[in-house]
């Protein structure tokens, strides 16, 4: 099967790269459900988790490029966030790799399908996620 | 060598409340809040406000009831103190008064702090069987180390530094009370240059629990297998939230209404897995925790005092705190100026992510 990545992805950049991915007749597999959101700054992780424990085989959250935040600096707090993410993660023992963090600007469409295609066939690698087949969760 | 005052050999416990006793007399401190004993086997904080009544305090009695800190935010938070006030709280409290301070949940001014070379506290299950000991029988004690609370017992942070401005010891080596700030310099007369006490012996021992706690985290937590039997037995009534000095927030992410599901929804994950616990969420909440406020981990242990269910709540939280604070370089409560991890950023830093 398939894995399913619910991508967090920036107004300003991120989604306007999967327009143009769209808008461009790019092929990448049809493994995201992005979900817009204003800033990856805005990005609880809590979602994040959330979508993990839900069944996702993966996240993708996508912000503008260092620097060119539309609210300054919401991009490198997201840096923080995630950096916790997988810290915590990592020391779970929990698949880190599960979550993935880039930066496509709204010009990167390619950016934005090479992106999804490669965390489509590393989340292939993966397998089924161990926690969540657990109905203890 | 640091400066102090010598307490009398003897009664600890007595000197440390003349000295208190002193302090309120004299005007230069209004009222002490402290731990008290309140019943055969519990202590509570109390605020004392006249010098006849500082028998009742006894700084080192082996309780936890309640996190000094707390206490702490819930007398400053809408107004600072109008009058000078002395908390005597242990090195972890004080570090989560650093950490509520920076997250401006409590205002310092007016406030002084005395903290101890802290002999830790006993866990719940010896004091119900046992009785609470005073601080006096209990400094003088030996004690096997498994009847301590697990976060004292694995505790290197023992001696206080930032944030206390008066440090009093008696673990080792003759009872002093010692000066650490200009504050504390006000309401000392007469201090002399002391050697602080030595004190490496039970930093090892302290230190070699923390490494047997650690390979314990290994099976308890470490992978989804583990993780999981361990935290089956979570009845999700967030008691470790509640008595967390650093989950400040009013209304809590895993109580808001982003946490309500729709029926639908309640049956989706069942159908999903054809069998699921109920309430879900249990994972999510604890991770999420982590997530939200393991930054500001002083590893005091609440949480776990705080579980019915006898979790090893604390162990999870300090041995995954340890890691998350490694990143930014940052060590909860020792210092002021070091900014918190979640509210700052470096331009180049965390390459690649």
């Amino acid at each position: 099967m398939e894995p399913r990545i619910v991508g967090f992805i920036c107004h300003w950049c991120t989604s306007n790269a999967a327009d143009m991915a769209g808008t461009s007749r790019l092929e990448y597999p049809a493994t995201i459900r992005p979900i817009k959101v204003m800033c990856s700054g805005a990005v609880d992780p809590a979602y994040i988790l959330r979508a993990l424990l839900s069944g996702a085989g993966g996240v993708l959250v996508g912000g503008c490029h260092p620097g060119d935040c539309h609210y300054i600096n919401g991009n490198y707090k997201a840096r923080r966030r995630i950096a916790i993410l997988k810290e915590i993660l990592k020391t779970l023992d929990l698949e880190p790799d599960r979550v993935h963090l880039e930066w496509i600007s709204a010009s990167e469409g390619t950016k934005f399908a090479r992106v999804v295609t490669e965390m489509t066939e590393k989340l292939k690698q993966l397998g089924k996620p161990k926690i969540t087949s657990d109905w203890r969760i | 060598m640091i400066p102090g005052i010598k307490l009398q050999n003897g009664s600890v416990n007595e000197s440390v409340r003349g000295f208190l006793a002193r302090l309120m007399e004299s005007g230069r401190i209004k009222a002490i809040v402290g731990l008290s004993r309140s019943s055969k086997s519990s202590a509570s904080f109390a605020i004392v406000t006249r010098p006849e009544d500082i028998e009742g305090i006894d700084p080192f009695i082996p309780d936890y009831p309640v996190q000094g800190a707390e206490i702490v935010k819930r007398m400053t938070f809408v107004t600072p103190s109008p009058e000078k006030v002395l908390f005597i709280l242990r090195p972890c409290e004080i570090r989560a008064v650093v950490e509520l301070s920076k997250l401006n949940q409590v205002q310092l001014k007016n406030l002084y702090f005395m903290s101890m070379d802290c002999p830790g506290a006993l866990k719940s299950s010896y004091i119900i069987a046992n009785g609470l000991p005073d601080g006096e029988e209990f400094l003088r004690a030996t004690m096997d180390s498994e009847n301590l609370r697990r976060a004292c017992r694995t505790c290197e942070e023992f001696i206080p530094m930032c944030g206390a401005d008066l440090r009093l010891s008696a673990l080792e080596g003759e009872p002093a009370i010692f000066s650490l700030t200009d504050k504390g310099n006000e309401l000392i007369e007469n201090a002399t240059e002391l050697p602080p006490p030595e004190l490496s012996k039970i930093m090892e021992q302290r230190a070699s629990e923390k490494n047997k706690d650690f390979d314990l985290f290994e099976k308890k937590f470490k992978g989804a297998e583990n993780l999981l039997e361990t935290l089956s037995a979570c009845i999700n009534c967030h008691n470790c939230k509640d008595a967390c000095p650093i989950c400040y927030c009013q209304e809590c992410f895993f109580e808001s209404t982003a946490m309500r599901y729709e029926a639908d929804k309640f049956l989706g994950l069942g159908l999903r897995l054809g069998r699921a616990r109920v309430p879900y969420d249990t994972l999510l909440f604890h991770l999420g925790r982590l997530n939200h406020m393991v930054s500001s981990c002083v590893a005091c242990g609440a949480c776990e005092e705080a579980c019915p269910r006898d979790i090893p709540v604390s162990l999870l939280f300090k041995r995954v705190a340890e890691n998350v604070q490694n990143i930014f370089n940052y060590r909860a409560g020792r210092s002021f100026e070091e900014e918190l991890p979640l509210k700052t950023f470096r331009e180049e830093e965390l390459q690649p992510r």
